[in-house]
């Protein structure tokens, strides 16, 4: 599971829907008004003259108004969970830290306390990123040179790093391969700045880490 | 039946008029003219953008060429063509709406106007430099746009061009907003100027609010680029956002507003009825007007340095203002007299579209979503469909309304359907994709994407789309031209207009107006005239 790709689908399955209404509504009410009052249907008809209604639009405008609050509340709810989540600082036991540096046009990762690092091994190979799957892994993220964008789209998240500056946030994998992204334009190569992150079981993580540890 | 007698505009040319005339008038149709070049360059730049992106792998042009491509695409499309022209048609129309006989201090707004055309080259002369033009994106985000990431006289021409051009916008939208505040005729109260004037005052609020902060920005980035330590330390980068669209919210709406007018003028025209609900719009259009300028962090969700929270609340909140206007705009229907013009054909485009980009808006103001969406094509269509198949499709209706009134000839009905219709098929095509592959997880400002993706199809069909698009505005471009080569002329008054600038003649004479007045007791005095009201 990833909380943040369960908290993404939280609010689009239900802004899907309310934009889809309001699309709807708004445009059949449209072509109903351009089919219904067309001059060619009855030229000699006059205009309506009212040109307000006070009462019809102050009670839409209370409507739209409780849409909005309801959209906000909504909103607001999921981003505070979004957000503690990947602001989980103090990481729980075993959870592990992946100082992260962007530098054009590629990745690099280190696991913190263990002197193990990834990188990419040649151009346009993605640097391949091991983690525990279904469990909180924390990033330190820097840039060495512009503004980059980490973006894995699989669990819906994306944070920018850039130079001078540490950033952290927390993101849990499913199991298997996701493809993650800089997202923020960067100069020449950015298309190819890939990185893929292997979620694997925990057991699997551990004896991968102390492996690389040893082979160090 | 004679005819009656028509009065040519007449052809003399001086090159002093050209340059040094302060007629609000000739600015803005110059200005109209300019950004309509530049609207045709700007997409010249996308074409070959997407035929880049019909297929993986690099066909076209090298990565090098493609970062220039859309960053000049954006920049061209933003800052030269939807600004200039938004502000033009309120530099045109608005002395004519509140009658007055010229534009507050014409000298400022010829400053404007020459300073835009100034910009505008020296952005396009970076296309002459050994390194290219600007290529560090629209926002042209520092450390990127550093003089060590970024190298090149091409890209201090971009950060000149930016500040030139800004700075004369803020000339010329003072211009408008003092005219509408301090030169109206007698009788124009504050409530009864027209929809469009309002827009306009809504419009010219947020570029003097706005705009000077981006020539400052632009300023510093100069700095920066000569002598560096600006944006620098932890917070460097985010502080150029924030600078950055500190000005770019309030510009979007710059980008909007007036075209909404122009759709709520096309609307009452075309429904042959008052526009309704005057007195809810014009305050949900200042209400829209002070928000814009406390949503600006939503750009910058996902930095983590914001307070997403106040952002994603006045961001959401915008859909208040919004709704009233859309609630009038449909009101102005509702039992109308309605014909089918191609200003109403476009009003009615603007009105469907933009609600797609403005659903979607919704969407992206909510944190949770935007850090998946943000950065993606996602983006991209959300941002057309506001800009595009809103904006542009209101320039349209304004441009085919007022056309009559700016050259004196009318533009063809048959090819502005035409236009239409191809237009629709074109722009639906090119960016409803766009919001498939972004949620996909393709990422914008790319050339190239693999071809294991699966995203062929869509981008192929895309590229189709925005060759629809360049023969919709092809057809655009033979109407213009055949209007100009057989004139019909359109006299004074073509659709049965509402407002003070049909009372006087097409093209207007240079003081606006040889005619009296008529009396001005609502915002739609001629109509007033004609039901007897007046």
């Amino acid at each position: 599971v990833s909380p943040t790709r369960t908290q993404y689908d939280d609010v689009w399955d239900v802004f899907l829907p309310i934009a889809g209404a309001v699309f709807a509504i708004v445009v059949l009410t449209l072509l109903f008004f351009l089919w219904r009052y067309r001059l060619r249907r009855d030229p000699g008809r006059q205009p309506d003259e009212r040109v307000a209604g006070t009462v019809i639009e102050g009670s839409y405008v209370a409507v739209i108004g409780l849409i909005t609050a309801f959209i906000v509340y909504w909103t607001l709810f999921h981003e505070t969970k979004v957000d503690a989540f990947t602001g989980t600082t103090q990481a729980a036991r075993g959870v592990p830290v992946v100082d992260t540096i962007a530098a054009r046009w590629t990745w690099r990762f280190t696991y913190r306390g263990t002197g193990v690092v990834v990188v990419s091994p040649h151009d346009n190979t993605p640097t391949a990123l091991v983690v525990p799957a279904d469990t909180p892994v924390r990033f330190a993220g820097r840039s060495q040179d512009v503004l980059h964008d980490f973006w894995v789209p699989d669990v819906k998240f994306q944070r920018q790093v850039w130079p001078d500056h540490t950033e952290y946030w927390t993101l849990s994998f499913p199991p298997g391969r996701h493809l993650g992204v800089c997202a923020w334009f960067c100069g020449l190569r950015h298309q190819n700045m890939h990185f893929v992150v292997e979620a694997v079981p925990r057991a699997r993580f551990d004896a991968w880490l102390q492996q690389r540890e040893a082979a160090r | 039946v004679s005819a009656p007698a028509i009065v040519l505009p007449s052809r003399r040319f001086g090159w002093l008029e050209l340059i040094a005339s302060t007629d609000h008038k000739r600015i803005a149709r110059r200005t109209i003219a300019a950004s309509l070049a530049f609207f045709v360059g700007g997409g010249i730049l996308a074409l070959v953008m997407r035929t880049e992106l019909a297929e993986p792998g690099l066909q076209v042009v090298s990565t090098a060429s493609y970062n220039a491509l859309f960053t000049m695409h954006g920049s061209t499309m933003i800052f030269l063509f939807m600004t200039p022209i938004a502000l033009a048609l309120g530099l045109y129309l608005v002395p004519l709406q509140v009658g007055a006989p010229a534009v507050a201090a014409p000298r400022a707004a010829l400053a404007g106007f020459v300073l835009y055309i100034a910009g505008g080259l020296v952005m396009w002369a970076g296309f002459l430099t050994n390194q290219g033009p600007g290529r560090a994106t629209w926002i042209g985000v520092d450390p990127l746009s550093s003089s060590i990431n970024t190298p090149g006289a091409g890209m201090d021409l971009w950060v000149w061009g930016v500040a030139l051009v800004h700075a004369g916008f803020t000339l010329t939208g003072a211009c408008i907003l003092a005219t509408a505040l301090r030169k109206r005729a007698p009788g124009m109260t504050l409530l009864r100027m027209p929809i469009f004037t309002w827009t306009m005052v809504a419009t010219c609020l947020m570029v003097v609010f706005s705009f000077p902060v981006l020539v400052v920005a632009m300023g510093l980035l100069w700095a920066d680029r000569q002598w560096g330590g600006v944006f620098i330390g932890n917070d460097g980068a985010v502080v150029y956002q924030h600078l950055f669209w500190f000005y770019g919210h309030p510009a979007v709406y710059v980008m909007f507003f007036p075209f909404v007018g122009a759709v709520a003028e096309s609307l009452s025209i075309f429904s042959g009825r008052r526009f309704f609900g005057y007195k809810f719009f014009v305050p949900s259009v200042l209400l829209f007007a002070a928000l814009s300028t406390s949503v600006w962090g939503h750009h910058m969700f996902t930095t983590g340095q914001v307070s997403n929270r106040f952002f994603a609340l006045t961001s959401t909140a915008i859909v208040i203002p919004a709704g009233i206007e859309y609630f009038d705009l449909l009101g102005t229907l509702w039992k109308g007299t309605i014909r089918f013009t191609t200003p109403l054909l476009f009003a009615v485009g603007f009105l469907i579209q933009f609600l797609v980009g403005g659903l979607t808006g919704v969407m992206v103001a909510s944190p949770a979503l935007d850090y998946h969406l943000n950065n993606s094509y996602f983006i991209v269509a959300h941002f057309h469909y506001t800009l595009f198949a809103g904006s542009a499709f209101g320039m349209f209706a304004g441009l085919y309304l007022w056309w009559p009134k700016f050259t004196g000839f009318r533009l063809r009905e048959g090819l502005g359907q035409l236009h239409f219709w191809l237009l629709v098929i074109g722009t639906n095509m090119t960016f409803l994709p766009m919001f498939f592959l972004g949620e996909q997880g393709m990422t914008r400002r790319i050339a190239d994407y693999p071809r294991s993706s699966g995203w062929e199809t869509l981008n192929f069909l895309e590229t189709i789309g925005a060759y629809v698009i360049a023969l919709a505005i092809a057809v655009f471009l033979v109407n213009v031209a055949i209007s100009m080569r057989r004139r019909i002329p359109a006299g004074p008054d073509p659709w049965d207009g509402q407002t003070l600038e049909w009372a006087t003649s097409s093209p207007p004479p240079p003081h606006n107006f040889d005619v009296a007045l008529p009396p001005i007791r609502s915002y739609a005095p001629l109509f007033d005239l004609k039901e007897g009201k007046a």
